[in-house]
Order: C-alpha cells, then structure tokens, then sequence
C-alpha cells in the first residue's frame, strides 16, 4: 500500500517536472525540472527492487545534470530567465505529434495481454545482473565498455579547439608546432 | 496491472520527451527532451523486467544497455554542441540545417552577443613578436609565427560567422 501511495507521488512527479522542462522560463530551472523527473523515475525503479540500477540510474542522473547546467549557462542567451521568451517551432504540431503517439502507446498498453510472470524475483537482482553481464551476456559488457571508450575519444576530438592540423599544419609538415603561448616540453 | 501503470508512466514520459525534441529550438534543449526518452525506455525494461520475467536477467542488462546510451547521447551531443559552436557560432537547430532541402530558417536577431569567443586570450600571448631577441635564447615565434597567419585566421572565422547570420535572416 505504501509502495503505491509513493509509487503514485513518483509517476505524477516525474510527469509533472518532464512537463515543467520545457515550460519554466530559465534554463537553470528547466535543468532542475529535469533532475527531478530522474530522480523520482530512480525512485520509482528503486521500488521495483533494482536496487543497484535505481542508485545507479540516480548517482548517474545527479552528476549529468550537474554538467547540464554547466552548459545550458555557457550556451543559452537567457541562462537566468529573467526576461520571458520562448525558443520553440512548430508547437502545435509537435503536441498533436506527441499526444497521438502517447494514446497509441497508451492504447497498446492497454490492449496488449500481457504475458503473466513466470518465476520469481532472485533474492538478490544485483548478483543476477552481475553474473549475466560477466557470463552469459558478456558480450554486452564488451560493446558497452567499447562505445563508451570511442565516446571519449570522439567526443575529445570533436571538442579540441586547435587540433595537430592547427599547431603542424595542414600537411603536418611544420617542424614546429605553431602554438599561441610558447614553452612547454620538447620545445 | 502494476505493469500497466509503469508502462502508462513510461509513454507519458516518452511523449513529453518527444513534444521536447520536436518543438525546441536550442540544441541543448532537445537533447534534454532525447535524455526524457530513453529515461521513458529505462523505466519500460525495469518494469517488464519484474513482472513478466524476473527469473532472467535479460531485462536488468537491457537497463544498462539504455544507462549506457543516455550516457553516450549526453556527451556526444554536447561535443557536436561545442564544435558546431566553435566553428560557426551556432547553437539553435534551425541554423544548422544545411542538411535539409529548403533554405535553412534560422536567424535570431538577439544572437550577437556569442561572437569572438576566446580570441583576444589568444592573441595576448603573440608578445613576443615585434621584437625576437629577447627570446632568442629560446624557441620563439620569429622564425614561423608571423601574426599574419593567427589575422587571416581569425578573419576567417569571422566572416563565416558574418555570412551565415546573413543568410539566415529571413524567415
């Protein structure tokens, strides 16, 4: 009973701040908003007993949104909010957009009969996962440790503002590297 | 019928993500309305985990496959943010459609205030070149790194920047 008055409270949160995003006028709002409907969603799956993936999910979701902020003030003209505006296209369509596909999904939900649950909940979920993703499933593990390296690595590259065609250019060809401030090692 | 209502709770949150990615202009924003959506496919796997087959461990691994991705989508869409930023001073979605086959409809006219970023702390370490014999000991700038080259280079920039707000303009 507890577990569905919070489980409630989550859902209607969470909703209700995804919602608030991308109505609240600041940009540092709306990445609050956002921090929100994570963190009642890691609730909510927190209550499902993933307890591993629902601290994950929001240990995860506090230090991205963290980041968010960092940027949405870097880039966006109006970080603070304090003078109204709206940066939005195509409202009206992306609502009826939105809402027709919420009442197809919701209509699948309904419709579908769903399979009933075979088995139990391991006592321990954690040490199911854990044994999947180093046993049978390892194979995710590897793509998944994979991506995020090439991640890093792309996303390093993209963000560099003078890469080596900069500094030796464009044929690499300069002896030296032609650097803004002079100094530093093997030069 | 929990899972019902988890699944409800996930479209829900599916649908505002979508109205986010399809109505804002700001790159940053419709990154907020993708992240609103693989949160939605997140809460889908943990529920259909628990309550269809929760002796497998098929669902938690699907969980961390979409952690994953939310990952990845952040930190790429915020390099793809940077270098579109640093290289034409672009941070809304219309004025980067160069892809798409009418002109591109961008053009905010209160978007001036993001020019030149960085380029004086660049310039303020090019001291030493009028005059090469006090570095002349060391390695110097003299002898290749004529200002010519950082000024054309800048200039560049600049003009891009020019042109594409230009012709952006109208709508």
């Amino acid at each position: 009973m507890v577990g569905t008055v919070v489980f409630a409270v989550c859902a209607v949160g969470a909703v209700a701040s995804g919602v608030a995003v991308f109505v609240v006028d600041s940009m540092a709002r709306a990445t609050f908003a956002l921090l929100a409907s994570f963190l009642l969603t890691g609730v909510a799956i927190l209550l499902l007993g993933l307890s591993y993936l629902g601290v994950l999910v929001i240990l995860m979701m506090v230090m991205e949104m963290m980041v968010m902020a960092v940027f949405m003030i870097m880039y966006m003209m109006n970080p603070a909010g304090l003078m109204p505006m709206t940066m939005v296209h195509n409202r009206a369509g992306s609502l009826a957009v939105s809402g027709v596909v919420f009442l197809l999904l919701a209509a699948g939900i309904v419709l579908v009969p769903w399979p009933e649950r075979e088995g139990t909940p391991p006592p321990d979920p954690t040490l199911a996962l854990g044994e999947a993703i180093m046993g049978r499933h390892m194979l995710v593990m590897m793509l998944v440790g994979l991506v995020l390296f090439a991640t890093m690595v792309a996303a390093t590259v993209l963000a560099t503002h003078r890469g080596r065609y900069e500094r030796y250019g464009d044929d690499l060809r300069r002896g030296r590297p032609d650097d803004p401030i002079g100094g530093g090692l093997d030069r | 019928m929990m899972l019902e209502t988890y699944l409800l709770l996930a479209a829900a949150l599916f649908s505002v993500g979508l109205f986010g990615a399809l109505s804002q202009q700001s790159v940053v924003m419709v990154m907020m309305g993708l992240e609103l959506m693989v949160n939605a496919v997140i809460v889908a796997a943990a529920a259909l985990w628990l309550y269809t087959s929760p002796e497998r461990p098929d669902g938690q691994v699907l969980v961390l496959v979409a952690v994953t991705a939310m990952a990845v989508e952040m930190a790429m869409g915020f390099a793809v943010t940077t270098a579109l930023f640093r290289a034409r001073d672009v941070d809304m979605v219309d004025m980067a459609a160069d892809l798409a086959d009418h002109r591109g409809s961008g053009g905010h006219g209160g978007h001036g205030g993001h020019g030149d970023h960085g380029g004086h702390g660049d310039h303020s370490g090019h001291g030493g070149h009028g005059n090469p014999e006090h570095h002349g000991g060391h390695e110097d700038h003299g002898d290749q790194g004529d200002p010519e080259d950082h000024g054309g280079h800048r200039g560049h920039e600049g003009s891009g920047n020019h042109g594409h707000h230009g012709d952006g303009g109208e709508r």
